[in-house]
């Protein structure tokens, strides 16, 4: 489902590689990287979203980034630890850019059960950090993503938003939708049972049972 | 009061002394280090003669004193939106003429080399009662500061709408929320959150094209407008400055959708159309057969490009500010030089071409540093 060769990362004006990955491979399913502060799994995550620029090549479900980047960015999408929208658009603006360019399905339940209709005309300047991390989790979800990929999806919300987000975690799954999750909290157990955890370490990843 | 100006003092103008030590080294050996000590004065003399007799040369001064301004107020918004800078805010608590007083200082002794070597520019034009002369130079220098001290003020206030000034700003906004979609982020960036810049720098441009067309309608000098038209475009690299900062942050999420590049660089188009648009009708209007309407469009969509080039320009560079300000001139010389020459329609052609394939080859390869 992704498949990463001979991928690196530098910073721009750094000449050494922040992340090196030579051949790494995953099937469909729940991934739950771990590493430490710093060790680079936004970066990781940015790259595999198309944000950020790299060397090497990423392909997902047989679509290569930079080939097929707008084919690939229809099917891969990325929910923000810090999510950073302009203050003067409200979420409803920008859940409608969302559906206009992600085409596909919409996340109602999700924008229910989150409660995100409630403030969703207002504008995202108002919004505290917890509504602006629940918002990012709709648009995550707009679409028709093969793979989610969610940075720090708990931080920020409260119970009930993160028992609705294990939920609706758990629904896309068994759909057949891949999940990459960086989290410095737990995944709830039901959840925890069909995940596979990666390292992040020296620069590199790995399976943590490889 | 004291406290709080040397502390900004230190932050803002001690700091961007010391982090452009070299910039400063390399303009003090270009302009006093390569001329015989012996020769110093007299070469500087005539220079400053250069400068008060000659509308295109003093164009040309006018363009480089505005790029340090416009490098001093980059520098100081990049201080205040690091995020180790919230404590900067707490100058919202003072009273507003109490920070305008305090910002101006800060811009003044920033943009000082300029005040410096402008004191003697209009020295040398009252001692030749060039009294017009003079007197614009200061004019100028003052809305310079202004300028500077005004959009700190904005950027440093402008979650506060108790603030006179903030609140005179958004009478100026539209009430009705209009939908925005995706070719209005940018024109609706500008109106909501760079008004103050926008305003400055429009007044700024219409006061240029009323010197050369309401003015001195009666004797149109087709040579000091193209350098007034290109004073116009180049006072927008700031807002073009805006627009990219913008989109590389607030909008990066934009990166994670599908869309196509001719959509982003439309994004971009649309907006400098709009951006441009007051000058077109101001054009127009005033025109007075002053010059052919085709050429008053292809002036407007030769603005419109370079706009874009330099977009183009900041993809290439990273957002670093010096290199920017640097090319910024240099595409302002080759025009200058390529329409003096008669070639209007080839240096539209040209800067399209140019923009596009710059455009192209960085866009997806840029990352802020």
């Amino acid at each position: 489902m992704l498949t990463i060769q001979n991928f690196q990362k530098k910073y721009p004006g750094n000449t050494q590689p922040v992340l090196s990955i030579n051949q790494f491979e995953i099937e469909t399913g729940i991934y739950w990287i771990k590493g430490e502060n710093g060790s680079g799994k936004t970066t990781l995550l940015k790259s595999i979203a198309g944000m950020i620029p790299f060397e090497g090549s990423i392909t997902v479900s047989g679509l290569q980034l930079s080939a097929n980047r707008m084919d690939y960015t229809r099917i891969v999408n990325y929910a923000e630890a810090e999510p950073r929208y302009p203050n003067f658009l409200t979420g409803k603006e920008l859940i409608d850019f969302y559906r206009a360019t992600k085409k596909g399905d919409f996340p109602g339940t999700l924008l229910e059960a989150l409660g995100v209709e409630k403030f969703m005309h207002q504008k995202t300047a108002t919004y505290s950090s917890g509504m602006l991390k629940k918002l990012s989790l709709v648009l995550g979800f707009t679409g028709s993503a093969k793979l989610l990929m969610l940075d720090e999806p708990l931080i920020a919300l409260d119970v009930a938003a993160v028992e609705v987000l294990h939920a609706t975690i758990r629904q896309y799954s068994e759909k057949g939708i891949s999940f990459i999750i960086t989290s410095h909290q737990p995944l709830n157990n039901v959840l925890m049972a069909g995940t596979t955890t990666l390292l992040l370490t020296e620069k590199t990843l790995r399976q943590q049972n490889a | 009061m004291k406290m709080i100006a040397s502390l900004l003092l230190k932050v803002l103008v001690k700091q961007f002394y010391i982090i452009n030590a070299g910039f400063f080294l390399f303009l003090f050996f270009f302009f006093f280090g390569i001329i015989n000590g012996g020769q110093l004065i007299s070469y500087h003399q005539s220079l400053i003669l250069g400068i008060i007799s000659s509308p295109v040369f003093m164009g040309l001064v006018w363009l480089a004193w505005m790029l340090y301004n416009i490098k001093c107020i980059v520098f100081c918004n990049s201080i205040i939106k690091a995020e180790d800078s919230s404590y900067i805010f707490v100058l919202k608590a003072l009273p507003a003429a109490k920070q305008f007083v305090l910002y101006s200082i800060v811009a003044a002794l920033q943009y000082l080399p300029v005040l410096v070597y402008s004191f003697f520019v209009i020295t040398m034009a009252f001692n030749r009662s060039m009294l017009l002369t003079g007197a614009l130079v200061a004019i100028y220098q003052l809305l310079m500061i202004g300028l500077a001290a005004g959009i700190l003020f904005i950027t440093i206030n402008k979650n506060m709408p108790s603030v006179w000034i903030a609140k005179a700003f958004t009478s100026l906004t539209v009430r009705k929320r209009i939908n925005v979609g995706y070719y209005g982020f940018l024109p609706a960036y500008i109106l909501y959150e760079k008004k103050f810049a926008f305003t400055v720098i429009k007044i700024f441009s219409l006061l240029l094209l009323s010197v050369s067309f309401v003015r001195n309608g009666d004797q149109f000098d087709e040579d000091l407008f193209s350098i007034f038209f290109q004073l116009i475009f180049a006072a927008h690299a700031v807002a073009v400055f805006y627009c990219v900062d913008f989109n590389e942050s607030q909008m990066q999420f934009g990166r994670n959708l599908p869309l196509n590049l001719l959509k982003i660089a439309g994004m971009y188009l649309f907006t400098f159309c709009m951006l441009m648009l007051p000058e077109l009708i101001f054009m127009l209007v005033n025109n007075h057969s002053n010059l052919p309407v085709i050429n008053i469009l292809l002036l407007y969509l030769t603005a419109v490009s370079t706009l874009f080039l330099y977009t183009a320009i900041l993809y290439g560079c990273g957002l670093n500010m010096e290199s920017y300000m640097l090319l910024v001139f240099i595409v302002f010389i080759m025009i200058f030089f390529l329409q003096k020459a008669g070639f209007q329609s080839l240096t539209l052609l040209g800067i399209l071409v140019t923009a596009g394939v710059v455009f192209k080859t960085n866009y997806y390869s840029f990352e802020r540093e």
